[in-house]
């Protein structure tokens, strides 16, 4: 008999679930995992439950959607003509002067990916975690259904952006394929997607941590 | 305000509420409603479908103790209401009405 249930899932099912009953919901989950159901089956009806409640509380709450994402654009875009470039831009200069030059060592297309890793993008990383903090703190009531449709807009808009750009390379990603190119700004799409979710979450945490179920319920 | 209609899935939850009178909660409302209709069901479904009929007055809830097997969670049991007995009567009328008399139908109710 299995006795704990996936614990990845069950954090994400605490944190994402937005249903006043979150805690009666994981508890039936975690009385039937015990009694046979497999891991699979756990995690399917997690991710089920998540994406019906999120569903279901942006379809109450159209208008609550829309302004989530136009906040959550309008603080990306306010943080990319600032932070982004101010800081961002001399980081990488910094990392190129001091650690590694790739133009001068021959590295290539993967040696200046990770110098952009770990100076650029860092910058940008921490800009999209504030982004969805920003978000959760400005739909308070709302705020893990208010992150997630910001997140997924925001891959949306970025997706097509990548698709767009794979078709006009520029010249120095010539070393690879188009297709690597494009696998690599997916992922790091991806990685910036999941920024916005850790900072909303960090922004969403009193309400899903700390604050009882009975209390939201009441 | 116009009154709602029930919907299917919502009437399948208030009729599992009715079997499973005061032992009604998530687990044995998920399993009533995957035996009668051989699918299966998502729990996260029937939880919103649950709080969605009690914001109505539909259905109204308890919370119960925390157990050990349940990884110290309480489970919440749901009951129906009298207004939703009646909705649940009134929409039993309608399809009823509206089965009577089709030919299509008559033969897959044998």
């Amino acid at each position: 008999m299995n006795t704990e249930a996936p614990r990845v899932a069950t954090w994400l099912a605490e944190r994402f679930l937005t249903s006043p009953r979150r805690e009666s919901l994981i508890g039936d989950l975690v009385e039937q995992y015990r009694e046979g159901r497999s891991a699979t089956w756990y995690w399917g009806q997690v991710l089920r439950a998540i994406v019906v409640s999120i569903t279901e509380e942006l379809a109450a709450h159209k208008l609550l959607a829309l302004r989530a994402v136009a906040v959550g654009m309008i603080a990306t875009y306010l943080l990319q003509i600032g932070p982004i470039v101010w800081v961002g831009v001399p980081a990488e200069d910094w990392v190129i002067r001091r650690v590694v030059n790739c133009e001068a060592t021959g590295g290539g297309f993967w040696c200046q990916f990770w110098v952009n890793q770990f100076s650029f993008e860092l910058v940008v990383y921490v800009a999209c975690a504030l982004t969805g903090w920003i978000v959760a703190r400005l739909h308070r009531p709302h705020r893990v259904a208010a992150v997630c449709v910001f997140t997924v807009a925001f891959l949306l808009w970025r997706f097509v952006e990548t698709a767009f750009f794979s078709q006009h390379p520029p010249p120095d990603a010539m070393s690879v394929s188009f297709t690597t190119v494009y696998v690599v700004d997916v992922v790091a799409e991806g990685g910036r997607a999941l920024a916005i979710l850790i900072g909303g979450l960090a922004g969403a945490r009193h309400e899903h941590v700390l604050v009882p179920v009975e209390r939201r319920a009441s | 305000m116009a009154r709602e209609f029930l919907g299917g899935f919502e009437l399948l939850v208030l009729l599992a509420l009715i079997r499973l009178g005061d032992e009604a909660y998530g687990v044995p409302i998920g399993k009533a409603i995957q035996e009668s209709s051989g699918r299966n069901v998502a729990l996260g479904s029937v939880y919103i479908t649950l709080e969605r009929l009690e914001t109505r007055g539909l259905v109204t809830s308890e919370r119960g103790e925390p157990t050990a097997v349940r990884g110290g969670r309480a489970k919440t049991f749901f009951r129906i209401t009298a207004q939703g007995l009646r909705e649940v009567r009134n929409a039993q009328r309608t399809l009823v009405r509206l089965w009577g008399g089709v030919p299509q139908l008559e033969r897959t109710t044998a």
